[in-house]
């Protein structure tokens, strides 16, 4: 059962911006996509660049190293050199609180 | 549970003061001590930007949660016991491996920062051979020590080298004099027990001319759910025409964060042959590097590494070619299985000196399911223009038709797959002297493929 863990105030990430956060021993990036907030894993599966750096555009996360893109709310590899998903976190905001799940969400296949 | 530990918390120069105090160290010590603290603080902490740590994420190591000298309760700090003395030794928890096996002329072991125990053959000191744990060397034969150590790794090689070099405890030293072959394998058993306790043991071997030597290192833990920190060093100084049997067992519980850095000089004709077994921890990042530094020198590297669950094992090795007419030869393998990752960098670097230089470098990994990954690197830096230098790497999953055969002969799949990874490593594992270890290792990767 995956725990809520507080990570940022609302309004500290404004929205087309991202933000490193550690819930455990887990880098995540969170991404604010007009106003809903949406968490991956930081780490880029191409090549251990973190995302939290990248360039946002809409809900896509566009790596800052090689370029290749993400769906920050499915996790799914939407241009190349990106192929391999990209694991998603359960995002909750709770008064004024943005909380993350400290385990990935089951891939859907 | 701690019998002793610093007042001085965390990693300080304090501390090393204190540690030293505690341990009553020649002035020479101390300062070499202290100048490798200083050494810690100027390198920089390695991030994902430097080259050697691209692929190793260390931000969740917090090394506030260590405490650098820990005495576990039921043991004595200080001088390894002899094995037939009386007094508190090593913890019952230990139990058989504690015991010096009848294929191994010595066995030193320590727990956490103490040394325990020590198990030697009375031949040893007939040949003029030291063994025995770091700290009482330096009380009984300081000069030996002085002169050697730091000469092979020194304190500023890396960022973790220099820590060891301030805070290290016990740890092993060999000492083989000219001519003398020690026939049976000496070993070191590093047992890690109380929970958030860092070791830092220092191992220092120096084999004189045409000495030969066996050296069997092992690291355990108590449990597989203690967190602790590992960061040790290994200094094997071989002698012209000497010849040195290495081999490192690493079976750290799953949450411990290890780090070593490793490396064999060799003088004219020498020979090293090196076997490397990583098995455990949570992260393990490990430089085993050779530096052949006069001709004749010969060193082969064998390595095998079984990653499960989220395990991260990242190994640097290093075959450096300094004098003309030497050879090195190396070969690791991996096996991947649930998420592990594995990152493999091998370099081969020949300097302008070194013609006729012979080098081969070989890794080969196998993955065993979608989720884990292995890295292959290996790099060759050519700065002489008569050598031969061969380099080559493999990444891939078991072969589903090698599967298929041993199933159309009755074997389950689950089976299948273990005698294929068995089969993977056996030509590695017959490298490993001393039945008693071969077996043990055998049995750690059957029980780890299984699992």
């Amino acid at each position: 059962m995956a725990e809520f863990v507080r990570v940022a105030a609302v309004g500290e990430v404004p929205p087309g911006e991202g933000k490193l956060v550690r819930v455990g021993d887990r880098f995540l990036a969170l991404f604010n996509c007009d106003g809903t907030y949406y968490a991956v894993d930081d780490t880029c599966t191409h090549a251990e660049a973190s995302l939290s750096e990248g360039f946002l555009q809409g809900c896509e996360i566009e790596c800052p190293l090689h370029g290749g893109r993400f769906d920050v709310r499915t996790g799914k590899a939407t241009w190349s050199p990106a192929f391999v998903p990209v694991a998603t976190y359960a995002v909750r905001v709770e008064g004024s609180d943005v909380l993350v799940a400290n385990e990935p969400n089951e891939r859907s296949k | 549970m701690v019998a002793e530990a610093l007042t001085t918390k965390g990693f300080s120069r304090a501390a090393v003061e204190e540690l030293s105090a505690v341990k009553a160290e020649p002035d020479w010590l101390r300062a070499w001590r202290l100048a490798a603290w200083e050494a810690w603080e100027a390198i920089p902490m390695p991030t994902r930007q430097d080259e050697d740590w691209r692929r190793t994420d260390i931000r969740a190591l917090d090394l506030g949660a260590y405490a650098p000298y820990t005495v576990p309760d039921g043991t004595t700090s200080g001088t390894a016991r002899d094995g037939t003395a009386g007094g508190a030794g090593p913890a019952p928890a230990l139990g058989r491996l504690a015991k010096r096996g009848s294929d191994l002329g010595g066995l030193l072991v320590q727990q956490d920062a103490a040394a325990v125990r020590r198990d030697a053959s009375d031949a040893l000191a007939a040949q003029g051979v030291v063994f025995a744990d770091l700290d009482t060397v330096v009380r009984e034969h300081g000069d030996l020590v002085r002169r050697h150590l730091g000469s092979v790794v020194p304190a500023d090689a890396n960022k973790f080298a220099a820590l060891n070099a301030a805070l290290w405890s016990s740890g092993s030293f060999v000492y083989v004099p000219r001519g003398v072959a020690v026939e049976l394998p000496l070993s070191a058993l590093v047992w890690q027990e109380t929970p958030g306790a860092a070791l830092f043991p220092r191992t220092l071997i120096v084999v004189e001319r045409g000495a030969s030597l066996t050296f069997i290192a092992e690291s355990r833990s108590a449990d597989q759910d203690l967190p602790a920190l590992h960061d040790g060093v290994v200094e094997l100084c071989v002698g012209e025409g000497a010849q040195v049997r290495y081999v490192g067992l690493q079976r750290w519980g799953g949450h411990v964060w290890s780090f070593s850095t490793e490396r064999a000089d060799l003088a004219r004709d020498a020979r090293v042959q090196w076997v490397v077994v990583g098995l455990g921890a949570r992260l393990t990042k490990s430089y085993v590097q050779t530096r052949l530094l006069a001709p004749g020198g010969q060193a082969r590297l064998v390595g095998v590494v079984l990653g499960a669950g989220k395990q991260h094992f990242d190994y640097h090795t290093l075959q450096e070619h300094v004098a003309p007419h030497t050879s090195s030869d190396l070969l690791f393998k991996t096996a991947l299985k649930d998420q592990a990752r594995s990152v493999f960098v091998g370099l081969i670097h020949v300097e302008k000196t070194a013609q006729q230089t012979d080098s081969y470098l070989a890794n080969r990994n196998l993955v065993l399911s979608d989720g884990a990954k292995a890295d292959s690197i290996p790099r060759l830096e050519i700065e002489a223009n008569d050598v031969r230098c061969t380099h080559g790497a493999t990444v891939a999953p078991v072969d589903p038709e090698q599967i298929f055969y041993l199933e159309t002969r009755g074997l389950p799949r689950d089976d299948a797959e273990r005698m294929i990874v068995e089969g993977f490593f056996e030509p590695i594992l017959e490298e490993i002297p001393a039945e008693t270890v071969r077996e043990r290792v055998r049995t750690a990767l059957a029980e780890k493929t299984a699992a």
